[in-house]
C-alpha cells in the first residue's frame, strides 16, 4: 500500500533549441540503455521523447521548457521514465490533442497520439496558463 | 375509511391505530379488501411509492407491481398464500409512481373478524433498493472477491473489508473497521500515503494506486509483503468511498508470471523467421496475436530482413484462428515496417472463411498480395525476386542503348 | 568509369561533414549520427542543388546510419524525395534500420509513397527500374 520512490538520479535537461533536442536524444538513449532497454524500445523511446521535447519548442511560451529523465523501479520491472514540463499556454482540450491529425500550429499532428503508441505509459496534464506536463514510461520487457 | 358495521368505539380506536401506523414514515402500510383493492394507503405508503391515498385507495394492489408481475397474476399468487398460509413474505421489483423500479420486501397478512370470515389484507412494504437487499448482493460479491477489497471513507477510516483482507492482513474485521486505513501501510510511508489518500479523493476514478512504483503493505504481525493495488470510487448514500483491491504478490505470483513468460517465449520459438530461399523470408504465425507478441513477431522478422537482406517475406496466417481488425491492423504494421526497409510482402494461407470475415470486417489490406497456400506464396516470391532483377537488367540495357 | 566528389553540407559548429558522393550519373548522400535540424534542413538544400547541377540520374539517400528518425527528420526526407523527383530523377531511400521502421510504423508518419530498398546494390537496382518506368511514362 506504500510507496518506493524512484532513485533519486535524474537528469534533468533544459529544451529550448533545437540544439538542445540533439541532447535530450542523447539522454534519453544513455538512460535507456542504463536501463537494458532493447534496441527497438530505446529506439521508441528515445523518437517519443523528440516528438515531445519538439513540442515544447512549437509550443510553450517562450519555447522553453525541460526534461526530467530517470530510472524507474516496479516489482520486477525496471524501465525509464521521462517528464516534458514547460510553462503554457497549455493545451485547451486535451482530448483531441490526444486524437491523430489533430494539431493546433499547422504540423502533421502525430505528436501525441504517436507518441503515447510508442510507449508503455504516458500522462498528459494541462492546466490552463500554469503549463504542460508529459510523463512516459518504457519498460523493459 | 371506516368499514360499515364497525362500532363507534371501534372505529376511533382505529383512527388511533391508522396515526400510529401513519408514524411509520420507512415502510409502507397498505390496507387491502379481500380482492385485493387498495382500502387504506399510509404516509409511508405515499412516502415510498408516490401515489397518494387519494390516488391509491379503491385501486387494485396491482397497480404496485411492475407489468410482467401483474400479467403473471402475482398480486393474485401473493393473497392466496397470505389466505392460505396465514402470511405471504415477497420481494421483487416494483414501480413507483414515475415509473421508477424499486425493489421491495414486503409481507401480506390476512386480517379475519371475529367469526374467521377474511375482512381483508395488511401489507407492509418496505424499499430494499438500497437497504438491505442491494447490500447483501454488495456484500455477497466483497465476499466472493478474491483480492482483498477494504472500502475506505473520505476519512481515511476503513469502513468495510472482506474474508480475503482478514486472510490477507491477520487481522479480523472489527479490528480493522473503524480505524484509519493507514494500520495496513509500513510506519515508514503511513504520512506520504495520507496525502496520496487526499489526493485520491480530489479526482477520484478508477486507476492503480503508485503507477510505477513498488508497493508495500504490512501485515498485523508487522512483516511487509509486495502488493498491487487498484482503487476505484464507490458512490454511497454516505457520499463517495474509496474501493481499494489490494492482490499480495508473493513468491507463487512471480513464479506465475516467469511460468507465463516462458510459456511466452516457447510460443516465439515456435513461430520462427525461416530463410525458404535466397532473399525469401517466411514468417509462419501460429496461434493468436496479441499486441506485445505481434510486437515481438515484427521486430524479429524485421531484424532477419536486415540480417539476411531479404527482398520477400512471406507472411503466412494459415496457423491463426481468426483475423479479426486487430491482427490485420498488427499485419498491417508489419507489412508497411518492411516495406520501409525495402522488402515486399505477401500473405498466404488465407482461409475462405478468413477472406469472408475479412472483408465483411472492412479489412483492407492494400496493396498486399495474397496467396491460398505457403506453396503458391513462394512461387510468387522468386518471381517478385526475378522480376525485380531482371527489369533492372533490361532498364539497363534500354537506357545504354538509347544512349548508344 | 565512376569518380567522387564531395560537397561539404555539414553544420558548421560540429564541423560535422556530410559527403555527396557522385558514382556514375547517381548521387548517393548518407545520413549518420546525431542529426540537429538545421543540419537536416542543410543536406535537404544541399542536396536538391547538386541534382540540378549535377543532372544526376537518380539518387540514393542511405540512412543506415541513422539509429532514430523521427517526424520531424522523416517529413524532411520525404520531401527531398519529393523534389528530387519534381527535377526529373528518382530518389531511392535506402537502409532503414529495423527498429526505425518499426517507429515509424508506430509514430504513424505517413511514408508509404517513398521508393525504399535495404542496401545500396538494391537501391541501384530499384533506380534503374524506376527510370525506366520514369521513361516508359514520358
Amino acid at each position: 500500500m506504500a510507496i518506493e520512490l524512484a532513485e533519486p538520479t535524474a537528469v534533468v535537461v533544459a529544451v529550448a533549441s533545437e540544439a538542445d533536442l540533439v541532447h535530450a536524444r542523447q539522454t534519453l538513449r544513455a538512460e535507456a540503455v542504463r536501463a537494458g532497454l532493447g534496441l527497438v524500445d530505446q529506439t521508441k523511446l528515445i523518437t517519443a521523447g523528440s516528438e515531445l521535447a519538439r513540442n515544447i519548442l512549437t509550443y510553450a511560451t517562450g519555447s522553453r521548457g525541460e526534461l526530467r529523465v530517470e530510472q524507474v523501479r516496479s516489482r520486477e520491472r525496471v524501465g525509464v521514465r521521462a517528464t516534458f514540463s514547460d510553462e503554457g499556454p497549455g493545451i485547451e482540450d486535451l482530448d483531441a490533442a490526444m486524437t491523430d491529425g489533430f494539431s493546433t500550429s499547422g504540423s502533421l499532428g502525430l505528436g501525441l497520439p504517436g507518441s503515447k503508441r510508442l510507449v508503455d505509459e504516458m500522462t498528459v496534464s494541462s492546466a490552463g496558463a500554469s503549463g504542460t506536463t508529459v510523463v512516459i514510461v518504457k519498460w523493459r520487457r | 375509511m371506516a368499514t360499515p358495521g364497525v362500532q363507534h368505539s371501534t372505529e376511533e380506536r382505529l383512527r388511533d391505530l391508522e396515526a400510529m401506523l401513519d408514524a411509520i414514515a420507512d415502510r409502507a402500510i397498505i390496507g387491502l379488501d379481500p380482492d385485493g383493492v387498495v382500502t387504506h394507503w399510509s404516509r409511508g405508503a405515499e412516502a415510498i411509492v408516490g401515489f397518494g391515498a387519494g390516488e391509491a385507495v379503491g385501486q387494485p394492489a396491482s397497480v404496485l407491481l411492475t407489468g410482467e408481475d401483474g400479467a403473471a397474476g402475482v398480486a393474485e399468487a401473493e393473497l392466496r398464500r397470505a389466505r392460505d398460509a396465514g402470511f405471504s413474505h415477497a420481494e421483487g421489483w416494483r414501480l413507483r409512481k414515475g415509473g421508477e423500479r424499486f425493489w421491495a420486501r414486503e409481507v401480506t397478512t390476512p386480517v379475519r373478524d371475529p367469526g374467521g370470515a377474511l375482512t381483508g389484507y395488511v401489507k407492509v412494504l418496505e424499499d430494499a433498493t438500497l437497504g438491505k437487499g442491494a447490500e447483501t448482493m454488495f456484500r455477497d460479491l466483497l465476499e466472493a472477491d478474491p483480492d482483498a477489497t477494504v472500502i475506505v471513507g473520505q476519512d481515511g477510516r476503513i469502513a468495510l473489508v472482506n474474508r480475503q483482507t482478514e486472510k490477507l492482513f491477520g487481522y479480523s474485521r472489527d479490528q480493522l473497521v473503524g480505524n484509519e486505513v493507514e494500520i495496513l501501510v509500513p510506519e515508514r510511508f503511513r504520512g506520504r500515503h495520507q496525502g496520496f489518500r487526499r489526493d485520491f479523493f480530489t479526482d477520484p476514478r478508477l486507476r492503480p494506486m503508485g503507477v510505477g512504483l513498488e508497493l508495500f503493505a504490512m501485515r498485523r504481525d508487522g512483516s511487509e509483503f509486495p502488493v498491487e493495488v487498484s482503487l476505484s470510487p464507490l458512490q454511497t448514500e454516505q457520499g463517495t468511498l474509496v474501493s481499494a483491491a489490494i492482490r499480495g504478490i508473493t513468491e507463487r505470483h512471480l513464479q506465475l508470471q516467469q511460468l507465463r513468460r516462458q510459456s511466452e517465449e516457447i510460443l516465439e520459438l515456435s513461430t520462427p523467421v525461416i530463410q525458404v530461399w535466397d532473399k525469401v523470408l517466411a514468417l509462419p504465425i501460429i496461434g493468436t496475436l496479441d499486441s506485445n507478441r505481434a510486437a515481438r513477431l515484427t521486430e524479429s522478422l524485421l531484424e532477419k530482413i536486415g540480417q539476411h537482406q531479404a527482398e520477400v517475406v512471406i507472411l503466412d496466417i494459415s496457423g491463426v484462428p481468426t483475423i479479426d481488425t486487430l491482427v490485420a491492423q498488427h499485419l498491417l504494421k508489419t507489412v508497411q515496417a518492411a516495406t520501409l526497409m525495402g522488402a515486399s510482402s505477401i500473405l498466404s494461407g488465407v482461409r475462405p472463411e478468413t477472406a469472408q470475415a475479412m472483408v465483411h470486417l472492412g479489412i483492407d489490406l492494400g496493396q498486399l498480395r495474397s496467396r491460398n497456400t505457403l506453396r503458391d506464396a513462394l512461387q510468387l516470391a522468386l518471381e517478385i525476386v526475378r522480376d525485380r532483377w531482371d527489369a533492372a537488367d533490361r532498364a539497363e540495357r534500354s537506357i545504354a542503348e538509347g544512349q548508344r | 568509369m565512376s569518380h567522387f566528389d564531395r560537397v561539404p553540407a555539414g553544420s558548421p559548429g560540429t564541423g560535422e561533414i556530410i559527403p555527396i558522393m557522385r558514382i556514375g550519373d547517381t548521387l548517393l548522400v548518407a545520413l549518420q549520427g546525431e542529426l540537429d535540424d538545421t543540419t537536416v534542413v542543410r543536406i535537404e538544400e544541399q542536396l536538391t542543388m547538386e541534382v540540378a547541377r549535377t543532372h544526376a540520374k537518380g539518387t540514393l539517400i542511405d540512412v543506415s546510419g541513422l539509429g532514430v528518425v523521427d517526424s520531424f527528420i522523416a517529413r524532411v526526407i520525404a520531401r527531398v524525395v519529393a523534389m528530387v523527383r519534381l527535377l526529373g530523377s528518382p530518389a531511392v531511400v535506402v537502409g532503414i534500420q529495423p527498429a526505425v521502421a518499426v517507429t515509424l510504423v508506430e509514430l504513424g508518419v505517413p511514408m508509404g509513397h517513398l521508393d525504399t530498398a535495404l542496401n545500396a546494390e538494391q537501391g541501384m537496382a530499384l533506380l534503374r527500374r524506376l527510370r525506366a518506368d520514369g521513361n516508359r511514362a514520358r
